[in-house]
């Protein structure tokens, strides 16, 4: 990693500070809990027929611990855990030993430590300021790319800090370790004009591209199964649409009109922005190269190999 | 006026085409500071300016006035006053969303 890079990033990582993650974040764990399900799962979903959402959040998570092959595993590491039902799962229903779950959102970090799980641990930290206590044999990390670059970052700059997250996860897992990463994506949109509502939602937070994320794990993570899934980002919106406003005066009281307007219109649009298809949701997995060829680092590499 | 003010109609009888149509055009006359009379059912939402953002606000002050649930997408795939109204109404079903008269809306 470039000392230039890790100056201006200081301790925090390429993305979004912890101040621009609780904004979003932050706002009130009892007012998440009245649209999101039972797990309290803020991503997206995996549907199958019949599927409620609690069901189709739960298969979400079993697909991640799959792709992961976490089963049996002795230390996953959940980068951006939310509140960390994928970590309770990996322990109840995967046999994994340890699983930490990293966030930089207080309120999450919060509402983990009341529900204290055996064999569970969730750290307030980015992934950059982790030092973990031994590598890890499994990784996921869903919904929290979207968080790894700033708005008005060159492709450069967003590669160096797509790459230096891909070192990072790989410096610190052992031979043979998975990934299995989520996160929404540009698609049909034209990021040179961003949209301030968006940046309002998210605040310091640029989307990636696909190609994006697959160009900075090159040489380091091998892809296994790269899915777009839009439709089903489109489908859970709906449901977390659907579910805030039929608890709208219970939600107006957690967290008043205004904020509550500002999340029923920010779900409201991205709904159609997924419908519409100017964004996407990927799952990606990767299975660790245990001994690249080519250690290529940073911004300069890609721009000489004439990636603009 | 905001989610809060919205009366519900809570209609339980269908709503006709011509009073969804006459409600939309209202609502963006009143966004817009126009006269409703200058605005045309048969032009698209974006034309008035209506971004991603306002027209989901539309969406769902229109939902509480109908007193059912829309689906957000629903002013992406009908959208303008007209073509929502007809959908809503029950006679456009058939047709299917109107995907290439799509404003140029963005999430």
């Amino acid at each position: 990693m470039s000392g230039a890079m890790q100056d201006e990033a200081a301790a925090a990582g390429p993305g979004a500070s912890t101040a621009a993650i609780q904004t979003h974040y932050d706002v009130s764990n009892a007012f998440f809990a009245l649209w999101l399900d039972r797990t309290m799962s803020y991503s997206c979903a995996l549907w199958a027929e019949g599927d409620d959402l609690e069901q189709a959040q739960v298969r979400k998570l079993d697909y991640h611990l799959e792709q992961a092959c976490a089963r049996g595993k002795s230390n996953l590491l959940d980068i951006g855990c939310g509140w960390g039902a994928l970590l309770h799962r990996a322990v109840d229903k995967y046999q994994v030993a340890q699983a930490v779950g990293l966030t930089l959102s207080q309120a999450q970090m919060e509402w983990a430590a009341a529900r204290p799980c055996q064999g569970t641990e969730v750290r307030l930290e980015s992934w950059a300021e982790h030092v973990p206590a031994r590598p890890y044999d499994a990784i996921v990390s869903v919904g929290a790319f979207e968080h790894f670059a700033k708005p008005g970052a060159s492709r450069e700059e967003k590669l160096a800090g797509y790459r230096w997250f891909f070192e990072w996860c790989h410096a610190h897992s052992v031979p043979d370790c998975h990934l299995s990463l989520q996160s929404i994506v540009y698609e049909n949109y034209d990021e040179t004009r961003p949209n301030p509502f968006v940046e309002q939602v998210f605040p310091e937070s640029e989307l990636p591209r696909v190609a994006e994320i697959a160009l900075a794990c090159e040489g380091l993570w091998e892809l296994k199964l790269v899915r777009n899934d839009r439709d089903h980002y489109a489908k859970t919106l709906k449901e977390w649409y659907r579910r805030l406003r039929a608890n709208r005066d219970r939600a107006i009281g957690e967290v008043g009109a205004q904020t509550y307007a500002h999340y029923e219109k920010y779900l409201g649009a991205f709904v159609v922005g997924f419908h519409s298809g100017s964004m996407n949701l990927v799952r990606l997995s990767a299975r660790r190269v245990d001994t690249p060829c080519v250690v290529r680092t940073m911004a300069k590499e890609y721009t000489s190999a004439g990636v603009q | 006026m905001d989610a809060n003010t919205v009366t519900p109609a809570r209609a339980a009888r269908p709503v006709p085409r011509s009073e969804i149509e006459q409600w939309l055009v209202a609502r963006i006359a009143d966004i817009r500071g126009m006269n409703p009379e200058n605005v045309r059912p048969d032009v698209a939402f974006a034309k008035y300016g209506l971004d991603s953002a306002s027209a989901v606000a539309l969406c769902g002050d229109l939902s509480d006035w109908l007193g059912r649930d829309l689906d957000p997408s629903v002013l992406y795939d009908f959208p303008s006053a007209a073509a929502l109204a007809e959908h809503l109404a029950g006679a456009g079903e058939a047709s299917g969303p109107a995907q290439d008269r799509a404003p140029g809306a963005t999430a």
